[in-house]
């Protein structure tokens, strides 16, 4: 369910984030505890712990004392912003390697991209 | 955050084999430590000094705030099954559950009843003569409903399949996600216990060579694979845990952190770098002849990340 | 002291091994001096009502030491068998050594008391009412009951504590301990017997039974604390 490719928690965050983007989680609604998201990823308490902080510090989820956590207003245009951010990096750049390493050229890309994404 | 387990610097010697070397490690309370390693590395006789049957040749061992040997407030708050644990003849896993709640003042008979029934552990077979799994289940139940603060599982998986792990995972998680408490393991499958655990420590001829946070250690090795000669150019003087090659093709494994110079100059020599998995890691550290002497230095990585 | 009592749950679980077993050996012992007095009564025509047949009936030490080779082997088995886990269960060498020599007196004392409610029975039944002396027997005060609880508690107790002891050194010293000890014990007696010699017949003469008594005692003081320092040094494996 994890890979090696990085920290686990990490990925854990990104998977509760995904979650959140889909739409899954309302914004204010509450997500599972950490000994739950634990018990179901089969992982340790305090690794779901740290994948649930990370959310926090990046303003995805916040906390309410003694009932959970909770998808924090705006969460979703946040995480949004947080990954158009990176989309350049994490998707483009290795698109247009891989077309230079085949020959692609910018015009046949943007005509592919049109193909796949007719609206 | 107070500490279970405070070991020093310990040495053990049987006559003329040294099993433990100047081994040093903490253990936060309440944490699910992974004690790894390949067989004869010193794993057991580590865990059997934390649980206060042995004493070290020199060192000094602290566990849950005492030396634990002869100390009857260590004894009664740790439970430690060995792998090659003896049974009295006749002895069932009856007896066992019967006696156990005499030992340990948080016994959960039905959590023992449980575990009995999901490992479907044989009721009427004296466990010395049970099968390697069998036995390996009566540890696992005696372990786990023990709910003992100190709980030490040495080898728990042997003989065990792959449904029984699964099970033993997950009421592993559960209770210790209700009634959290310290726990050792030791094991050789590190693919499926990594995510237990919250701390790894790896032994290896009876020395740490690593001794960090689960995340830090999956992040302290990466491997190159490319052209021969484009490899080694990238990898440089860094410490190499493995090699392969294959014609004019190399994979290696290196310790330590990918930076993004590193992948740059990976990138422009058309060199292909990947994380290694932490069994990966483990069996790299475990793989290398030792060179006495240079392996105090060399072979360490601790929990600042950096080779030490 | 909670941590021996522990232990002595731990060793009493096996309740067969530490209850059942002695009484059917007993059992099987007394049927067997059943039968061979019958055939003797039949044989030698004599009949439990004639002059000196009570005396050399109860010349019979059978029952007594018939359950004294498994009472070793069970207080061999108590220490080495049962110390690996009790070990990890958690119980200091102290407190299974403590833990494991009450079990010892706990079961030497049922043994005496069943013993003791048999020879009642005996008694009462006029020597199962075919004159058989199984328990009513000189080695056992031929009729004392105080006599008899004593000698079944301590001769049950010296078993199971020379039998600890060499469970324990078998843990600690490995195959060469049990060896060991023997050797040890072969000589202490050996140099007894050369030094009392001269006056071996004077004491012969002042003989008297409780002396048998204090040697028990020692025995087991001596067995007792020969396991617990045994057990200091043994490994658990």
């Amino acid at each position: 369910m994890f890979d090696e490719s990085s920290p686990i928690f990490q990925q854990l965050a990104d998977r509760i984030a995904d979650d959140v983007l889909a739409g899954t989680y309302a914004e204010e609604q509450q997500v599972a505890s950490t000994n739950e998201f634990a018990a179901f990823y089969r992982i340790n308490p305090a690794t779901a712990g740290k994948a649930m902080n990370l959310l926090v510090d990046r303003g995805v989820l916040y906390k309410r004392r003694g009932i959970g956590m909770f998808v924090a207003p705006g969460a979703r245009d946040l995480l949004v912003e947080q990954r158009r951010a990176r989309f350049a990096e994490q998707y483009v750049r290795p698109l247009v390697r891989e077309a230079a390493a085949l020959g692609i050229d910018a015009a046949a890309l943007t005509r592919m991209i049109n193909q796949e994404d007719p609206s | 955050m107070s500490t279970a387990v405070e070991v020093s610097g310990v040495h053990r010697t049987y006559g003329s084999t040294t099993a433990l070397r100047g081994v040093s490690t903490t253990v936060r309370e309440g944490a699910i430590c992974g004690l790894l390693g390949r067989n004869g590395a010193g794993k057991t006789t580590l865990l059997s000094m934390i649980a206060g049957q042995e004493r070290p040749s020199s060192g000094t061992v602290r566990t849950l705030g005492h030396d634990p040997v002869e100390s009857v407030e260590v004894l009664s708050r740790t439970s430690f099954v060995r792998d090659s644990q003896r049974w009295p003849d006749d002895f069932r896993i009856g007896h066992v559950l019967s006696v156990a709640p005499a030992f340990h003042a948080g016994w959960d008979p039905a959590l023992a009843r449980d575990l009995v029934a999901d490992l479907r552990v044989p009721t009427r077979t004296p466990i010395k003569k049970m099968s390697r799994g069998q036995a390996s289940s009566v540890a696992i139940v005696l372990g786990l409903a023990s709910r003992a603060p100190l709980t030490i599982f040495d080898e728990p998986y042997l003989g065990l399949d792959a449904t029984a792990r699964q099970i033993f995972y997950d009421r592993l998680l559960a209770d210790y996600a209700e009634h959290p408490r310290t726990v050792l393991l030791s094991t050789h499958l590190v693919d499926e216990s990594e995510s237990l655990l919250e701390q790894v420590v790896v032994l290896d001829e009876g020395r740490v060579v690593l001794d960090a946070d689960v995340d830090t250690a999956r992040a302290s090795a990466w491997t190159a694979a490319g052209a021969a000669g484009a490899v080694d150019r990238v990898v440089g003087s860094r410490r190499v845990l493995a090699r392969h090659a294959l014609g004019g093709l190399a994979s290696v494994t290196v310790a330590g952190s990918v930076d993004d110079a590193l992948r740059r100059e990976a990138r422009e020599a058309g060199v292909e770098l990947g994380s290694v998995s932490l069994q990966h890691f483990v069996a790299a550290l475990g793989a290398g002849t030792p060179t006495p002497g240079v392996d105090d230095r060399a072979a360490s990585v601790t929990t600042e990340g950096a080779l030490s | 002291m909670s941590r021996a009592t522990a232990v002595v749950r731990l060793q009493l679980v096996r309740r067969t091994t530490w209850f059942l077993v002695p009484l059917g050996i007993m059992l099987v012992a007394g049927v067997a001096t059943v039968i061979i007095q019958l055939a003797i009564q039949r044989a030698t025509g004599m009949s439990p009502s004639s002059p000196g047949y009570a005396d050399s009936a109860r010349n019979n030490p059978a029952l007594a030491w018939s359950v004294s080779g498994y009472l070793v082997a069970t207080g061999v088995a108590s220490i080495s068998s049962v110390f690996p886990v009790a070990s990890s269960l958690g119980t200091t060498r102290r407190g299974f050594a403590a833990g494991t020599f009450l079990t010892h007196a706990l079961v030497s004392a049922y043994l005496a008391v069943v013993a003791a409610a048999m020879l009642g029975l005996e008694l009462l039944t006029g020597h199962w009412f075919v004159g058989i002396y199984v328990f009513d027997t000189a080695i056992l005060g031929a009729g004392n009951v105080v006599v008899l609880l004593l000698v079944m508690f301590l001769g049950s107790l010296t078993a199971f504590t020379v039998g600890a002891v060499f469970g324990g050194v078998w843990l600690r010293f490995g195959p060469r301990g049990p060896l060991g000890v023997a050797v040890v014990a072969v000589l202490v007696l050996a140099g007894l017997l050369l030094a009392l010699a001269p006056s071996l017949g004077d004491i012969a003469a002042a003989f008297e039974f409780w002396w048998l008594a204090v040697v028990g005692v020692a025995l087991v003081l001596v067995a007792a604390g020969g396991t617990t320092l045994s057990l200091r040094g043994a490994s658990v494996r």
